[in-house]
């Protein structure tokens, strides 16, 4: 046995605490990184060697670094952020339609309708009144700008999602290929023999980013690849990616692939929700309106042609409202530019209002899918309440599930900076205590030299 | 449980947006007053709100028909009492013409009536926003004016018999008008009933005496003669002293037609039965025909007619009037003409003033209605302020707290000590 084994043995674990020293530091540089997983070194003996039928020990030897990663919690993550990315992106979107139907308000439909049917009601008094026939115009006005602007909201919002899952398909598209580069620099460095601890934190957080724009399946071969697909179509894995893009077709939004155009089922994640909405909600929130509209619009025309105006001789067979199309609503420019020509005298005299009566009392009339107007646009406000709510208490409850789950990932991935300066002491110390050996053998050495 | 650095930085962030986002909504709360802004805050209470809001406005807009009804009322009262008073100031000088010693006053007496002729056709033509009182429902022309020949009054050729029915909630329709028909028309009514096992082609005839304006008397023939089951043609002849048709053409027959199952008329001429006007201009005859009290029952046709007036009030003044300035004293038929408007006058005073109680009444449970409806509406929509302001307080000391402790754990490791 020679003193040379003793400076190996103190080289080697000056080597070794070296290289732990720098993971430790590459763990602090990154603590506030919240895709990084702290990486543990791992130390073992090197191995022994016989001498003189005894084994000695070689000193100490870096096994690996790993990440600190906890499989089980980071699935549970990807699941729970596509859950959340869905009814957070859903509620969104809905809370956005419930802006444009502005309820409960002064200004909301309901109101607005309820103010058109009275000004009948106050015209039926006093038929004759022309203050009051332009009431009648002025309030069938603001419900027909209120219900403009509401279709208009509609189509713009249509339009402004449409747009933004174009920018979010092409981000997905980005992502897959990022992904893809990432399947293949981890399959180099794995078969260099290196375990490329960064670059799967990199990849990771990829898929993370994936799982919350739709809903996604990850596998990994032997390889350590992820190979991906999104609704049930394939995406990526380390050599091939796929390209998806988005396509309206009959009004409804969906993601396909390839030249082939794969139609991905999307069931989760952000880019459903725009879909589903774009595709479902929007249009029968404008269906349910467009009934609505159409129903008092064919009331009060059907009940406004039987009536004669105040004009001499009175004149029968005039709409108050034009045609509804295309979420346009317009008194008969006859009657705006004419009050008299407002028809509600049942019997051609100047001071009968019945027809005025008529039209006021449609309030009360089950004039739409067997009951009254004020019934149905209040259970489509609570409907779309209800939904509003239903997608926000997902999202807060997924949210509240995804901060555990990103809790417990801390807890086990993230960085403690005592913990890692405790190491920094820890193997600083043994550093020096590596430094000390070789001092001591330094020493030895000179002790003999100096004998000669 | 291993504690890392971002584990209590992102446990913070959590604790810190959860509070201020309850902060924020109690914010807002007290801020605007409602706990309801957009139905996701509360689709049902929403949906309640737009109903209550929808309740609450229809009951303003029939708060509204009530006050413009009552003042119209109040308007109807004023010329119905104004008429009333002339009447009785009639009334008081017809009694004094049977004294022989007025005999030379004869003039001034027709001066006088004349005067309150005019006095009352003012009254009966009085309108009030646009709307003449006793026009019915058509407000084209004064109900009542001079006939061409200036010698006679016309109740005017339009419909005066018009009901003005105003909606005053939910269920009530009310009838605020007196129409001209009502007050001042001569209606000859019809009761009695039509046998409804009768054979089709059976003829029920009626005789009637009816008055031009100058109080001649004339003879009105109507004859029922049944076309189908439930079905009458009404015909009706007028024939003067002479028994000579003042028509020169038969006026047209009316359809009548009756509901079985109730055996009252459901119409009249295909419309819902009313009260029809038969005028002969050239005989200065004006009177209308009300059928709507004939029934129609399996039991002998037993048609019989009665005349509200021999004539109208104005024209019977008209009649004093010139009958004094000619030397001739009132009759004791034109004196009752003018004592028995007066209690017509004072009938429909009373009926109009029972419609403004039961218009008031209606106004009062409408508020007692908004009150129940307010406080609903206040349940569902408004914020408890102390409640919430107390909500805040303890969510702005969980914050203080969390910034407290936050502060002394964030920064702090084991590299400070280094």
């Amino acid at each position: 046995m020679s003193i040379g084994r003793i400076f190996d043995i103190s080289r080697r674990s000056l080597a070794t605490y070296q290289r732990a020293l720098d993971v430790t530091s590459h763990n602090i540089a990154n603590a506030d990184n919240t895709n990084y997983s702290r990486q543990i070194v791992s130390f073992s003996a090197e191995k022994p060697n016989a001498s003189n039928g005894t084994l000695l020990g070689f000193g100490v030897t870096m096994d690996d670094v790993q990440r600190a990663k906890n499989n089980l919690v980071e699935n549970q993550i990807r699941a729970n952020n596509t859950y959340y990315s869905t009814n957070d992106e859903k509620s969104q979107l809905l809370t956005q339609i419930e802006g444009l139907f502005g309820e409960p308000s002064d200004t909301g439909v309901s109101n607005l309708t309820t103010s058109f049917l009275n000004s009948w009601q106050e015209l039926a008094v006093t038929p004759n009144s022309m203050s009051l026939r332009y009431n009648v115009i002025r309030s069938a006005n603001q419900l027909s700008s209120k219900i403009q602007s509401i279709s208009q909201g509609l189509d713009t919002l249509k339009t402004d999602i449409l747009d933004e899952t174009k920018a979010k398909v092409d981000l997905l598209n980005t992502t897959l290929t990022n992904i893809q580069s990432l399947n293949a620099q981890i399959f180099e460095q794995k078969n260099l023999g290196y375990t490329p601890n960064d670059l799967m934190d990199k990849r990771d957080a990829a898929i993370n980013d994936l799982s919350k724009m739709a809903n996604i399946s990850v596998s990994y071969d032997a390889s350590n690849t992820a190979n991906i697909s999104v609704g049930g179509v394939f995406a990526v894995d380390k050599s091939n990616v796929n390209t998806f893009s988005m396509k309206v077709i009959d009004g409804e939004m969906t993601l396909v692939s390839g030249s082939q155009e794969l139609k991905a089922q999307l069931n989760g994640g952000t880019l459903s929700s725009m879909m589903d909405v774009y595709s479902n909600s929007i249009p029968e929130y404008q269906t349910k309106l467009d009934d609505y509209v159409n129903a008092l619009v064919t009331s009060v025309n059907n009940l406004h042609t039987k009536g004669s105006t105040l004009d001499t001789p009175p004149q029968t067979g005039i709409k108050f409202f034009d045609d509804y199309k295309s979420g346009k609503l317009q008194v008969n420019s006859q009657i705006i530019n004419n009050p008299n020509k407002i028809a509600i005298s049942a019997d051609g005299t100047s001071g009968n209002g019945t027809i005025a009566q008529s039209i006021a009392d449609l309030s009360s009339a089950n004039i739409l899918n067997g009951t009254t107007l004020s019934n149905n646009y209040s259970n489509m406000i609570s409907q779309l309440g209800t939904e509003t709510l239903t997608a926000q208490q997902n999202a807060d409850s997924g949210n509240l599930i995804l901060q555990q789950l990103e809790q417990q990932k801390a807890s086990y991935s993230g960085v403690s900076v005592d913990e890692e300066m405790t190491n920094v002491i820890k193997f600083q110390r043994s550093y020096d205590a590596s430094a000390k050996l070789i001092k001591v053998a330094d020493d030895m050495l000179q002790t003999l030299l100096n004998m000669v | 449980m291993r504690i890392s650095d971002s584990l209590i930085s992102s446990n913070f962030v959590n604790s810190y947006n959860s509070l201020k986002s309850r902060m924020e909504s109690l914010r807002s709360e007290i801020a605007s007053g409602v706990k309801v802004t957009k139905p996701s805050d509360s689709p049902d209470g929403a949906a309640k709100i737009l109903r209550m809001n929808s309740n609450l406005s229809q009951s303003d807009s029939y708060k509204n028909n009530i006050q413009n009804s009552l003042s119209f009322i109040k308007e109807t009262n004023s010329s119905m009492e104004s008429m009333q008073s002339e009447t009785v100031g009639l009334m008081e000088q017809l009694a004094n013409l049977q004294n022989t010693t007025e005999d030379q006053n004869l003039g001034s007496y027709a001066d006088k009536i004349d005067l309150a002729l005019k006095s009352m056709m003012d009254s009966a033509n009085a309108d009030y926003d646009g709307k003449y009182l006793f026009g019915g429902t058509d407000y084209s022309s004064a109900p009542v004016g001079w006939s061409a020949d200036g010698k006679s009054v016309e109740i005017k050729p339009n419909d005066v018999s018009g009901s003005n029915i105003v909606k005053v909630s939910s269920n009530i329709y009310q009838k605020i008008n007196i129409s001209g028909s009502e007050l001042f028309a001569t209606t000859l009514t019809n009761n009695g009933n039509l046998d409804s096992s009768s054979a089709v082609g059976s003829v029920v005839n009626n005789s009637s005496t009816i008055y031009d304006a100058k109080g001649n008397a004339y003879t009105l023939n109507q004859t029922y003669t049944k076309t189908a089951a439930n079905t009458y043609k009404l015909n009706y002849d007028i024939l003067d002293s002479s028994s000579v048709s003042v028509f020169s053409s038969a006026p047209a027959a009316k359809t009548v037609v009756f509901d079985p199952s109730s055996n009252v008329i459901s119409s009249i001429d295909g419309k819902a039965p009313s009260a029809f006007r038969v005028q002969v201009p050239g005989n200065k005859i004006d009177f209308q025909i009300n059928i709507n009290s004939l029934s129609e029952k399996n039991q002998a046709s037993s048609v019989t007619s009665s005349l509200n007036q021999k004539n109208d009030i104005f024209n019977t003044l008209v009649n004093i009037r010139d009958n004094l300035r000619a030397g001739i004293r009132p009759t004791t038929g034109q004196e009752q003409i003018v004592s028995d408007f007066n209690k017509h006058v004072l009938d429909k005073l009373a009926v109009s003033g029972d419609t403004y109680n039961q218009l008031t009444n209606t106004d009062d449970l409408l508020t007692s209605q908004q009150l129940v409806t307010k406080t609903l509406l206040s349940n569902v929509q408004d914020v408890d302020t102390v409640q919430a302001m107390m909500d805040l307080q303890n969510q702005d000391n969980s914050l203080q707290m969390s910034y407290k402790v936050s502060s002394m754990i964030l920064p702090k490791s084991l590299l400070d000590y280094l």
